[in-house]
Protein backbone atom coordinates (compact mmCIF):
# COMPACT_ATOMS: atom_id res chain seq x y z
CA UNK A 1 0.00 0.00 0.00
CA UNK A 2 2.63 2.39 1.41
CA UNK A 3 4.70 1.18 -2.11
CA UNK A 4 2.09 2.46 -4.34
CA UNK A 5 1.61 5.47 -2.65
CA UNK A 6 5.36 6.07 -2.95
CA UNK A 7 5.13 5.19 -6.78
CA UNK A 8 2.37 8.19 -6.99
CA UNK A 9 4.73 10.32 -5.42
CA UNK A 10 7.83 9.77 -8.00
CA UNK A 11 4.91 10.50 -10.41
CA UNK A 12 4.19 13.15 -9.64
CA UNK A 13 7.81 14.46 -9.50
CA UNK A 14 8.20 13.66 -13.01
CA UNK A 15 5.53 14.76 -14.33
CA UNK A 16 6.39 18.70 -12.81
CA UNK A 17 10.28 17.58 -14.14
CA UNK A 18 8.66 17.32 -17.76
CA UNK A 19 6.77 20.36 -17.90
CA UNK A 20 9.97 22.16 -15.99
CA UNK A 21 12.40 20.41 -18.67
CA UNK A 22 9.80 22.00 -21.71
CA UNK A 23 10.12 25.06 -19.96
CA UNK A 24 13.61 25.36 -19.75
CA UNK A 25 14.62 23.76 -23.24
CA UNK A 26 12.29 25.73 -25.38
CA UNK A 27 13.53 28.55 -23.85
CA UNK A 28 17.22 27.78 -24.83
CA UNK A 29 15.78 27.10 -28.12
CA UNK A 30 14.46 30.31 -28.63
CA UNK A 31 13.76 32.82 -25.90
CA UNK A 32 10.09 33.31 -27.57
CA UNK A 33 9.23 30.62 -26.27
CA UNK A 34 8.89 31.53 -22.37
CA UNK A 35 5.40 33.05 -23.77
CA UNK A 36 4.38 29.44 -24.20
CA UNK A 37 5.70 28.49 -20.88
CA UNK A 38 3.62 31.64 -19.06
CA UNK A 39 1.01 29.94 -20.05
CA UNK A 40 2.34 26.38 -19.11
CA UNK A 41 2.93 27.67 -15.40
CA UNK A 42 0.03 28.95 -14.65
CA UNK A 43 -2.50 26.45 -15.82
CA UNK A 44 -0.61 23.96 -13.87
CA UNK A 45 -1.61 26.29 -10.45
CA UNK A 46 -4.74 25.98 -11.57
CA UNK A 47 -5.15 22.40 -11.90
CA UNK A 48 -3.07 22.04 -8.34
CA UNK A 49 -6.09 24.41 -6.84
CA UNK A 50 -8.81 23.31 -8.72
CA UNK A 51 -7.70 19.56 -7.69
CA UNK A 52 -7.07 20.88 -4.11
CA UNK A 53 -10.59 22.73 -3.41
CA UNK A 54 -12.54 20.08 -5.44
CA UNK A 55 -13.01 23.59 -7.56
CA UNK A 56 -16.04 22.44 -9.30
CA UNK A 57 -19.32 24.18 -10.49
CA UNK A 58 -21.52 21.89 -11.07
CA UNK A 59 -20.59 20.31 -8.12
CA UNK A 60 -21.25 23.75 -6.58
CA UNK A 61 -24.43 24.62 -7.45
CA UNK A 62 -25.84 20.59 -7.19
CA UNK A 63 -24.85 20.07 -3.33
CA UNK A 64 -26.75 23.43 -3.05
CA UNK A 65 -29.99 22.69 -4.81
CA UNK A 66 -29.79 19.18 -4.13
CA UNK A 67 -28.86 18.93 -0.23
CA UNK A 68 -28.59 22.28 0.77
CA UNK A 69 -24.75 22.57 1.13
CA UNK A 70 -23.55 25.68 0.11
CA UNK A 71 -19.29 25.28 0.92
CA UNK A 72 -18.25 25.43 -2.66
CA UNK A 73 -20.45 28.42 -3.92
CA UNK A 74 -19.06 30.48 -0.99
CA UNK A 75 -15.23 29.13 -2.38
CA UNK A 76 -16.63 30.05 -5.79
CA UNK A 77 -17.40 33.48 -4.62
CA UNK A 78 -14.12 34.04 -2.78
CA UNK A 79 -11.68 33.27 -5.48
CA UNK A 80 -14.09 35.07 -7.73
CA UNK A 81 -13.69 38.43 -5.13
CA UNK A 82 -9.76 38.05 -4.89
CA UNK A 83 -9.53 37.46 -8.54
CA UNK A 84 -11.55 41.36 -9.23
CA UNK A 85 -9.17 42.53 -6.65
CA UNK A 86 -5.97 41.65 -8.37
CA UNK A 87 -7.53 42.37 -11.89
CA UNK A 88 -8.88 45.64 -10.55
CA UNK A 89 -5.06 46.49 -10.08
CA UNK A 90 -4.21 45.71 -13.41
CA UNK A 91 -6.47 47.33 -15.15
CA UNK A 92 -5.88 50.30 -13.05
CA UNK A 93 -2.28 50.38 -14.47
CA UNK A 94 -3.72 50.07 -17.92
CA UNK A 95 -2.02 46.52 -19.12
CA UNK A 96 -5.14 44.28 -18.56
CA UNK A 97 -4.89 41.58 -21.15
CA UNK A 98 -9.08 41.37 -20.84
CA UNK A 99 -11.55 42.91 -23.23
CA UNK A 100 -15.34 42.70 -22.40
CA UNK A 101 -17.69 40.93 -24.30
CA UNK A 102 -20.87 42.19 -26.58
CA UNK A 103 -23.52 40.84 -24.12
CA UNK A 104 -27.26 40.78 -23.73
CA UNK A 105 -30.29 38.43 -23.15
CA UNK A 106 -27.86 35.62 -25.44
CA UNK A 107 -25.47 35.46 -22.03
CA UNK A 108 -28.42 34.55 -19.92
CA UNK A 109 -29.63 31.97 -22.64
CA UNK A 110 -26.18 30.27 -23.22
CA UNK A 111 -25.61 30.16 -19.65
CA UNK A 112 -28.74 28.43 -19.16
CA UNK A 113 -27.99 25.78 -21.47
CA UNK A 114 -24.39 25.35 -20.48
CA UNK A 115 -26.46 25.27 -16.40
CA UNK A 116 -27.87 22.21 -17.89
CA UNK A 117 -25.14 20.12 -19.33
CA UNK A 118 -23.23 20.61 -16.26
CA UNK A 119 -25.28 19.15 -14.19
CA UNK A 120 -25.61 16.52 -16.65
CA UNK A 121 -22.42 16.08 -17.29
CA UNK A 122 -21.42 15.53 -13.61
CA UNK A 123 -19.09 18.49 -13.91
CA UNK A 124 -18.19 22.05 -15.44
CA UNK A 125 -15.46 22.93 -17.82
CA UNK A 126 -12.50 23.81 -15.83
CA UNK A 127 -14.12 20.25 -13.44
CA UNK A 128 -14.03 17.95 -16.03
CA UNK A 129 -10.22 18.81 -17.10
CA UNK A 130 -9.28 18.49 -13.37
CA UNK A 131 -10.81 15.31 -13.10
CA UNK A 132 -9.30 14.16 -15.94
CA UNK A 133 -6.19 14.77 -14.18
CA UNK A 134 -7.29 12.70 -11.63
CA UNK A 135 -8.04 9.73 -14.16
CA UNK A 136 -11.70 9.94 -14.32
CA UNK A 137 -12.94 8.68 -17.67
CA UNK A 138 -16.57 10.33 -17.42
CA UNK A 139 -14.86 13.84 -16.99
CA UNK A 140 -12.29 12.99 -20.10
CA UNK A 141 -15.48 12.07 -22.44
CA UNK A 142 -17.10 14.93 -21.14
CA UNK A 143 -14.04 17.16 -22.44
CA UNK A 144 -13.93 15.36 -25.52
CA UNK A 145 -17.80 15.72 -26.00
CA UNK A 146 -17.47 19.69 -25.48
CA UNK A 147 -14.69 19.75 -27.88
CA UNK A 148 -16.48 18.36 -30.77
CA UNK A 149 -19.10 20.20 -30.12
CA UNK A 150 -18.35 23.24 -30.22
CA UNK A 151 -15.39 22.56 -33.17
CA UNK A 152 -18.40 21.09 -35.27
CA UNK A 153 -21.14 23.85 -34.00
CA UNK A 154 -18.52 26.66 -35.02
CA UNK A 155 -18.67 25.47 -39.15
CA UNK A 156 -22.00 24.19 -39.39
CA UNK A 157 -23.94 25.65 -42.15
CA UNK A 158 -26.61 23.61 -44.41
CA UNK A 159 -30.14 23.33 -43.10
CA UNK A 160 -28.87 25.21 -40.02
CA UNK A 161 -28.48 28.30 -42.14
CA UNK A 162 -32.81 28.17 -42.38
CA UNK A 163 -32.43 28.49 -38.94
CA UNK A 164 -30.84 32.22 -39.25
CA UNK A 165 -33.60 35.31 -39.20
CA UNK A 166 -33.17 37.01 -42.02
CA UNK A 167 -32.02 40.50 -40.32
CA UNK A 168 -29.02 38.28 -38.81
CA UNK A 169 -27.68 36.89 -41.99
CA UNK A 170 -28.18 40.95 -43.57
CA UNK A 171 -26.74 42.31 -40.71
CA UNK A 172 -23.26 39.95 -41.15
CA UNK A 173 -22.87 40.01 -44.67
CA UNK A 174 -23.70 44.12 -43.87
CA UNK A 175 -19.93 43.71 -41.87
CA UNK A 176 -18.11 43.10 -45.28
CA UNK A 177 -15.55 40.82 -43.54
CA UNK A 178 -13.75 38.85 -45.79
CA UNK A 179 -14.39 36.57 -48.82
CA UNK A 180 -12.38 33.88 -47.34
CA UNK A 181 -14.57 33.97 -44.40
CA UNK A 182 -18.20 33.44 -45.52
CA UNK A 183 -19.98 35.38 -43.34
CA UNK A 184 -23.30 34.78 -44.74
CA UNK A 185 -22.99 30.82 -44.40
CA UNK A 186 -22.91 29.10 -41.05
CA UNK A 187 -24.96 29.22 -38.04
CA UNK A 188 -22.60 30.40 -35.65
CA UNK A 189 -20.45 33.07 -38.34
CA UNK A 190 -24.25 34.68 -38.83
CA UNK A 191 -24.92 34.36 -35.41
CA UNK A 192 -21.63 36.10 -34.21
CA UNK A 193 -21.24 38.90 -36.68
CA UNK A 194 -25.68 39.28 -37.18
CA UNK A 195 -26.51 39.30 -33.64
CA UNK A 196 -23.77 39.40 -30.58
CA UNK A 197 -21.50 42.04 -32.48
CA UNK A 198 -24.20 44.52 -32.92
CA UNK A 199 -24.30 44.45 -28.80
CA UNK A 200 -22.81 46.62 -26.28
CA UNK A 201 -19.73 45.63 -24.39
CA UNK A 202 -20.69 47.09 -20.70
CA UNK A 203 -18.36 47.15 -17.72
CA UNK A 204 -19.25 48.22 -14.65
CA UNK A 205 -16.71 51.03 -14.62
CA UNK A 206 -18.70 52.16 -17.55
CA UNK A 207 -22.54 51.98 -16.16
CA UNK A 208 -20.96 54.27 -12.97
CA UNK A 209 -19.83 56.68 -15.86
CA UNK A 210 -16.16 56.24 -15.07
CA UNK A 211 -13.12 55.24 -17.26
CA UNK A 212 -12.38 51.47 -16.87
CA UNK A 213 -8.52 52.21 -16.67
CA UNK A 214 -8.64 54.23 -14.37
CA UNK A 215 -8.15 53.91 -10.17
CA UNK A 216 -11.89 54.42 -9.47
CA UNK A 217 -13.06 52.97 -12.78
CA UNK A 218 -11.00 50.05 -11.39
CA UNK A 219 -12.04 50.05 -8.15
CA UNK A 220 -14.98 51.24 -7.32
CA UNK A 221 -16.82 50.85 -10.62
CA UNK A 222 -15.74 47.56 -12.07
CA UNK A 223 -14.34 46.07 -8.29
CA UNK A 224 -16.68 47.26 -5.88
CA UNK A 225 -19.98 48.22 -7.95
CA UNK A 226 -19.50 44.90 -10.28
CA UNK A 227 -18.46 42.54 -8.02
CA UNK A 228 -18.13 42.92 -3.73
CA UNK A 229 -21.64 44.07 -3.48
CA UNK A 230 -22.87 41.25 -6.04
CA UNK A 231 -21.10 38.77 -4.76
CA UNK A 232 -21.86 39.94 -1.05
CA UNK A 233 -25.65 39.85 -2.17
CA UNK A 234 -25.68 36.54 -3.56
CA UNK A 235 -23.70 35.11 -0.80
CA UNK A 236 -26.25 36.64 2.19
CA UNK A 237 -29.15 34.97 -0.42
CA UNK A 238 -27.44 31.63 0.14
CA UNK A 239 -27.42 32.40 4.02
CA UNK A 240 -31.09 33.06 4.64
CA UNK A 241 -32.76 30.55 1.93
CA UNK A 242 -30.08 27.51 2.88
CA UNK A 243 -27.80 27.96 6.25
CA UNK A 244 -29.90 30.03 8.15
CA UNK A 245 -32.22 27.82 9.39
CA UNK A 246 -29.57 25.20 10.69
CA UNK A 247 -27.71 27.94 12.28
CA UNK A 248 -31.22 28.90 14.31
CA UNK A 249 -31.55 25.01 14.96
CA UNK A 250 -27.83 24.93 16.21
CA UNK A 251 -28.00 27.78 18.18
CA UNK A 252 -31.49 27.30 20.09
CA UNK A 253 -30.24 23.96 20.68
CA UNK A 254 -26.93 25.57 22.53
CA UNK A 255 -29.80 27.40 24.68
CA UNK A 256 -29.04 30.67 22.81
CA UNK A 257 -33.22 32.36 23.45
CA UNK A 258 -33.49 35.28 20.98
CA UNK A 259 -31.52 35.29 17.72
CA UNK A 260 -31.00 38.22 16.45
CA UNK A 261 -28.31 40.10 13.94
CA UNK A 262 -25.31 39.20 16.04
CA UNK A 263 -25.91 36.01 15.79
CA UNK A 264 -26.93 35.38 12.34
CA UNK A 265 -23.78 37.70 11.58
CA UNK A 266 -21.81 34.69 13.51
CA UNK A 267 -23.60 32.34 11.35
CA UNK A 268 -22.77 34.16 8.34
CA UNK A 269 -18.97 33.92 9.14
CA UNK A 270 -19.24 30.45 9.86
CA UNK A 271 -21.00 29.76 6.58
CA UNK A 272 -17.86 31.54 4.75
CA UNK A 273 -15.25 29.83 7.13
CA UNK A 274 -16.93 26.53 6.59
CA UNK A 275 -15.57 26.10 2.90
CA UNK A 276 -11.89 26.50 4.42
CA UNK A 277 -10.21 24.15 1.41
CA UNK A 278 -12.18 25.85 -1.40
CA UNK A 279 -11.59 29.03 0.33
CA UNK A 280 -8.05 28.36 0.31
CA UNK A 281 -7.87 27.08 -3.32
CA UNK A 282 -9.98 30.21 -4.70
CA UNK A 283 -7.62 32.49 -2.88
CA UNK A 284 -4.74 31.26 -5.00
CA UNK A 285 -6.54 30.65 -8.10
CA UNK A 286 -7.52 34.43 -7.44
CA UNK A 287 -4.38 35.78 -7.21
CA UNK A 288 -2.66 33.34 -9.98
CA UNK A 289 -5.17 34.63 -12.38
CA UNK A 290 -4.67 38.06 -11.87
CA UNK A 291 -0.95 37.75 -11.96
CA UNK A 292 -1.12 35.58 -15.20
CA UNK A 293 -2.68 38.85 -16.54
CA UNK A 294 0.21 40.80 -15.15
CA UNK A 295 3.12 38.38 -16.75
CA UNK A 296 1.45 37.85 -20.17
CA UNK A 297 1.03 41.31 -20.97
CA UNK A 298 4.51 42.17 -19.72
CA UNK A 299 5.69 39.89 -21.53
CA UNK A 300 4.23 40.97 -25.00
CA UNK A 301 5.84 44.64 -24.19
CA UNK A 302 9.12 42.58 -23.44
CA UNK A 303 8.63 40.55 -27.00
CA UNK A 304 7.18 43.64 -28.59
CA UNK A 305 3.73 41.67 -29.45
CA UNK A 306 0.40 41.93 -29.29
CA UNK A 307 -0.87 38.27 -30.16
CA UNK A 308 1.17 34.87 -30.24
CA UNK A 309 0.39 34.61 -33.70
CA UNK A 310 3.42 36.83 -34.66
CA UNK A 311 5.59 34.49 -32.19
CA UNK A 312 4.36 31.23 -33.98
CA UNK A 313 5.14 33.26 -37.64
CA UNK A 314 8.31 34.19 -36.57
CA UNK A 315 9.37 31.24 -34.68
CA UNK A 316 8.56 29.59 -38.74
CA UNK A 317 4.85 27.67 -38.01
CA UNK A 318 2.58 30.28 -39.50
CA UNK A 319 0.50 27.18 -40.56
CA UNK A 320 -3.21 27.51 -38.69
CA UNK A 321 -3.01 31.10 -38.29
CA UNK A 322 -6.24 33.18 -38.85
CA UNK A 323 -6.60 35.49 -41.94
CA UNK A 324 -5.69 38.36 -39.08
CA UNK A 325 -2.78 36.75 -38.58
CA UNK A 326 -3.71 36.30 -34.70
CA UNK A 327 -4.05 32.88 -32.72
CA UNK A 328 -6.64 32.61 -29.47
CA UNK A 329 -4.32 34.10 -27.04
CA UNK A 330 -6.65 35.37 -24.52
CA UNK A 331 -3.92 36.47 -21.91
CA UNK A 332 -6.00 35.02 -19.15
CA UNK A 333 -7.82 31.47 -18.28
CA UNK A 334 -10.08 29.98 -20.50
CA UNK A 335 -11.10 26.44 -21.14
CA UNK A 336 -13.46 26.02 -23.91
CA UNK A 337 -11.75 27.83 -26.71
CA UNK A 338 -8.52 25.86 -27.18
CA UNK A 339 -11.04 22.48 -26.70
CA UNK A 340 -12.74 23.40 -29.84
CA UNK A 341 -9.38 24.63 -31.32
CA UNK A 342 -7.44 20.84 -30.95
CA UNK A 343 -10.55 18.81 -32.28
CA UNK A 344 -10.74 21.55 -35.16
CA UNK A 345 -6.61 21.48 -35.95
CA UNK A 346 -7.53 17.04 -36.24
CA UNK A 347 -10.67 17.86 -38.21
CA UNK A 348 -8.55 19.82 -40.61
CA UNK A 349 -6.14 17.69 -40.87
CA UNK A 350 -8.42 15.16 -41.88
CA UNK A 351 -9.77 17.22 -44.38
CA UNK A 352 -12.66 19.25 -43.37
CA UNK A 353 -12.23 22.93 -44.31
CA UNK A 354 -12.98 24.52 -41.04
CA UNK A 355 -11.02 27.84 -41.78
CA UNK A 356 -13.98 29.47 -43.37
CA UNK A 357 -15.41 30.76 -40.54
CA UNK A 358 -15.55 33.39 -37.68
CA UNK A 359 -14.62 31.61 -34.73
CA UNK A 360 -11.43 29.87 -36.27
CA UNK A 361 -10.57 31.24 -39.54
CA UNK A 362 -11.07 34.97 -38.33
CA UNK A 363 -10.08 34.78 -34.85
CA UNK A 364 -8.73 31.71 -33.04
CA UNK A 365 -6.97 30.23 -35.79
CA UNK A 366 -6.42 26.07 -35.20
CA UNK A 367 -2.71 26.07 -34.66
CA UNK A 368 -0.49 22.91 -34.20
CA UNK A 369 -1.67 21.80 -30.61
CA UNK A 370 2.10 21.71 -29.73
CA UNK A 371 2.71 25.40 -30.13
CA UNK A 372 -1.07 27.04 -29.16
CA UNK A 373 -0.45 28.45 -25.72
CA UNK A 374 -3.86 27.89 -24.86
CA UNK A 375 -3.11 24.15 -25.15
CA UNK A 376 -0.31 24.13 -23.03
CA UNK A 377 -2.54 25.77 -20.40
CA UNK A 378 -4.76 23.06 -20.45
CA UNK A 379 -2.57 20.13 -20.64
CA UNK A 380 -0.80 21.76 -17.61
CA UNK A 381 -3.75 22.14 -16.11
CA UNK A 382 -4.52 18.26 -16.00
CA UNK A 383 -1.09 17.91 -15.38
CA UNK A 384 -1.18 19.87 -12.06
CA UNK A 385 -4.45 18.28 -11.08
CA UNK A 386 -2.79 14.83 -11.58
CA UNK A 387 0.55 15.91 -9.35
CA UNK A 388 -1.93 17.13 -6.94
CA UNK A 389 -4.44 13.79 -6.96
CA UNK A 390 -0.79 11.92 -7.22
CA UNK A 391 0.45 13.02 -3.94
CA UNK A 392 -3.00 13.09 -2.12
CA UNK A 393 -3.30 9.01 -3.10
CA UNK A 394 -6.59 10.06 -5.01
CA UNK A 395 -5.43 9.52 -8.50
CA UNK A 396 -7.25 6.19 -9.79
CA UNK A 397 -8.08 5.38 -13.55
CA UNK A 398 -12.03 4.74 -13.63
CA UNK A 399 -13.85 3.70 -16.47
CA UNK A 400 -17.17 5.45 -17.38
CA UNK A 401 -20.45 3.04 -17.16
CA UNK A 402 -22.72 3.15 -20.37
CA UNK A 403 -25.34 5.34 -18.45
CA UNK A 404 -22.17 7.83 -17.33
CA UNK A 405 -21.15 7.99 -20.67
CA UNK A 406 -24.04 8.93 -22.36
CA UNK A 407 -24.52 11.51 -19.57
CA UNK A 408 -21.28 12.86 -20.16
CA UNK A 409 -21.84 12.86 -23.41
CA UNK A 410 -25.43 14.72 -23.46
CA UNK A 411 -23.68 16.74 -20.86
CA UNK A 412 -20.76 17.77 -23.04
CA UNK A 413 -22.91 18.51 -25.95
CA UNK A 414 -24.94 21.19 -23.81
CA UNK A 415 -22.01 23.07 -22.32
CA UNK A 416 -20.14 22.90 -26.07
CA UNK A 417 -23.57 24.72 -27.40
CA UNK A 418 -23.70 26.95 -24.38
CA UNK A 419 -20.18 28.02 -24.53
CA UNK A 420 -19.92 29.20 -28.26
CA UNK A 421 -23.38 30.92 -27.65
CA UNK A 422 -22.06 32.83 -24.68
CA UNK A 423 -18.07 33.13 -25.83
CA UNK A 424 -16.81 31.05 -23.19
CA UNK A 425 -17.70 28.64 -20.16
CA UNK A 426 -17.99 28.98 -16.32
CA UNK A 427 -14.24 30.38 -16.59
CA UNK A 428 -14.40 32.79 -19.77
CA UNK A 429 -17.97 33.36 -19.61
CA UNK A 430 -18.60 34.15 -15.70
CA UNK A 431 -15.03 33.44 -13.09
CA UNK A 432 -13.43 36.25 -15.85
CA UNK A 433 -16.02 38.11 -17.09
CA UNK A 434 -17.31 38.82 -13.36
CA UNK A 435 -14.54 39.71 -11.45
CA UNK A 436 -13.08 42.37 -14.78
CA UNK A 437 -16.13 43.96 -14.14
CA UNK A 438 -18.02 42.53 -17.48
CA UNK A 439 -21.86 42.67 -17.01
CA UNK A 440 -22.34 39.81 -19.55
CA UNK A 441 -20.08 37.71 -16.59
CA UNK A 442 -23.44 38.25 -14.49
CA UNK A 443 -25.70 37.29 -17.09
CA UNK A 444 -24.04 34.02 -18.18
CA UNK A 445 -24.11 33.50 -14.18
CA UNK A 446 -27.56 33.77 -14.16
CA UNK A 447 -28.56 31.66 -16.97
CA UNK A 448 -25.62 29.12 -15.30
CA UNK A 449 -27.59 28.95 -12.31
CA UNK A 450 -30.69 28.75 -13.10
CA UNK A 451 -29.65 25.89 -15.77
CA UNK A 452 -28.04 24.20 -12.91
CA UNK A 453 -31.38 24.41 -11.13
CA UNK A 454 -33.29 22.85 -13.78
CA UNK A 455 -30.52 20.34 -14.05
CA UNK A 456 -30.76 19.51 -10.53
CA UNK A 457 -34.46 18.79 -10.60
CA UNK A 458 -34.61 17.06 -13.58
CA UNK A 459 -32.14 14.86 -12.31
CA UNK A 460 -34.16 14.29 -9.23
CA UNK A 461 -37.05 13.51 -11.62
CA UNK A 462 -34.65 10.77 -13.87
CA UNK A 463 -33.89 9.31 -10.52
CA UNK A 464 -36.96 8.83 -8.58
CA UNK A 465 -38.40 7.26 -11.73
CA UNK A 466 -35.54 4.97 -12.49
CA UNK A 467 -35.70 3.81 -9.24
CA UNK A 468 -39.67 3.15 -9.13
CA UNK A 469 -38.67 1.00 -12.17
CA UNK A 470 -36.38 -1.18 -10.12
CA UNK A 471 -38.31 -1.10 -7.02
CA UNK A 472 -41.16 -2.72 -9.38
CA UNK A 473 -39.52 -5.12 -11.18
CA UNK A 474 -38.16 -6.28 -7.59
CA UNK A 475 -42.11 -6.72 -6.72
CA UNK A 476 -42.77 -8.72 -9.38
CA UNK B 1 3.61 19.55 4.65
CA UNK B 2 4.32 16.15 2.36
CA UNK B 3 7.68 16.55 1.06
CA UNK B 4 7.16 15.84 -2.88
CA UNK B 5 4.10 18.74 -2.06
CA UNK B 6 6.69 20.69 -1.08
CA UNK B 7 9.14 19.81 -3.79
CA UNK B 8 6.48 20.66 -6.61
CA UNK B 9 5.43 24.05 -4.54
CA UNK B 10 9.15 25.26 -4.66
CA UNK B 11 9.31 24.12 -8.33
CA UNK B 12 6.28 26.00 -9.40
CA UNK B 13 6.91 28.99 -7.34
CA UNK B 14 10.59 29.23 -8.80
CA UNK B 15 9.19 28.85 -12.30
CA UNK B 16 6.47 31.26 -11.89
CA UNK B 17 9.11 33.65 -9.93
CA UNK B 18 11.04 33.75 -12.73
CA UNK B 19 8.09 34.36 -15.09
CA UNK B 20 7.22 37.39 -13.24
CA UNK B 21 10.90 38.81 -12.86
CA UNK B 22 11.15 38.20 -16.70
CA UNK B 23 7.90 40.34 -16.89
CA UNK B 24 8.33 43.14 -14.56
CA UNK B 25 11.60 44.78 -16.20
CA UNK B 26 9.37 46.38 -19.39
CA UNK B 27 6.53 47.72 -17.12
CA UNK B 28 9.37 49.72 -15.72
CA UNK B 29 10.53 50.46 -19.15
CA UNK B 30 7.17 51.57 -19.93
CA UNK B 31 6.45 53.76 -17.11
CA UNK B 32 3.80 51.76 -15.78
CA UNK B 33 5.54 52.36 -11.93
CA UNK B 34 6.42 56.05 -12.34
CA UNK B 35 4.82 59.26 -12.30
CA UNK B 36 5.63 60.23 -16.38
CA UNK B 37 2.56 60.35 -17.85
CA UNK B 38 3.30 59.00 -21.24
CA UNK B 39 4.09 55.45 -21.41
CA UNK B 40 6.12 54.03 -24.07
CA UNK B 41 9.79 52.28 -24.62
CA UNK B 42 11.70 55.05 -24.51
CA UNK B 43 14.97 55.09 -27.04
CA UNK B 44 18.21 53.61 -26.36
CA UNK B 45 20.27 55.66 -28.67
CA UNK B 46 22.70 58.02 -27.10
CA UNK B 47 21.77 61.54 -27.45
CA UNK B 48 24.99 62.86 -29.18
CA UNK B 49 24.41 59.98 -31.78
CA UNK B 50 21.06 61.19 -32.57
CA UNK B 51 21.78 64.90 -32.64
CA UNK B 52 24.94 63.45 -35.57
CA UNK B 53 21.74 61.65 -37.36
CA UNK B 54 19.69 64.76 -37.08
CA UNK B 55 22.29 66.96 -38.72
CA UNK B 56 23.26 64.19 -40.88
CA UNK B 57 19.57 64.98 -42.49
CA UNK B 58 19.99 68.77 -42.29
CA UNK B 59 23.31 68.45 -44.49
CA UNK B 60 21.45 66.54 -47.18
CA UNK B 61 18.59 69.14 -47.04
CA UNK B 62 20.70 71.91 -48.10
CA UNK B 63 22.22 69.78 -50.93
Amino acid sequence: MENAANKKKIWALVITGFFGMISILTFAYNNLYIYLSAYLWFGFIYGMCLQYGRFCFASAFRDLFAVGVPRMVVGIMIATLLFAFVSSFVTATGFSTFHPSPSGIHSAIAGLIFGVGMVFAGGCASGSLYKTGEGNGVAFLVVLSISITQSSFADIGGWMNKLVPQSWHESAIAKKLPEVINAGDGWLDQYLAGYVWNHPTVTFAKMAGLKNESLSGAFLGNFLLGVLLPALLLLVVVYFIWVRKNVIRDMSKAGVKSIGLREHRTGFWGMILSSKRTAIAGLILGIACGLQMFVIEGLRIKLGIRNAGEILTLLGFDSGISIRGTVFDPGYWYVTTQEAQWVGWVMHKLGWNNMDNIFFGYINGIPNPALNPADWMSLALIGGAAVMALISNEFKFKKPTMELAVWAIIGGFLMGIGSRLGLGCNIGAFFVRVANGDRGGWLFGIGMIGGAYIGVKFFNWWTERQMAKEMAGLEL
Amino acid sequence: MDRTLLIVIILTTLFTGFLIGYSIPPYIQAGVFSERKEKGVESQIDKKMEQYYKDLSKSEEKE
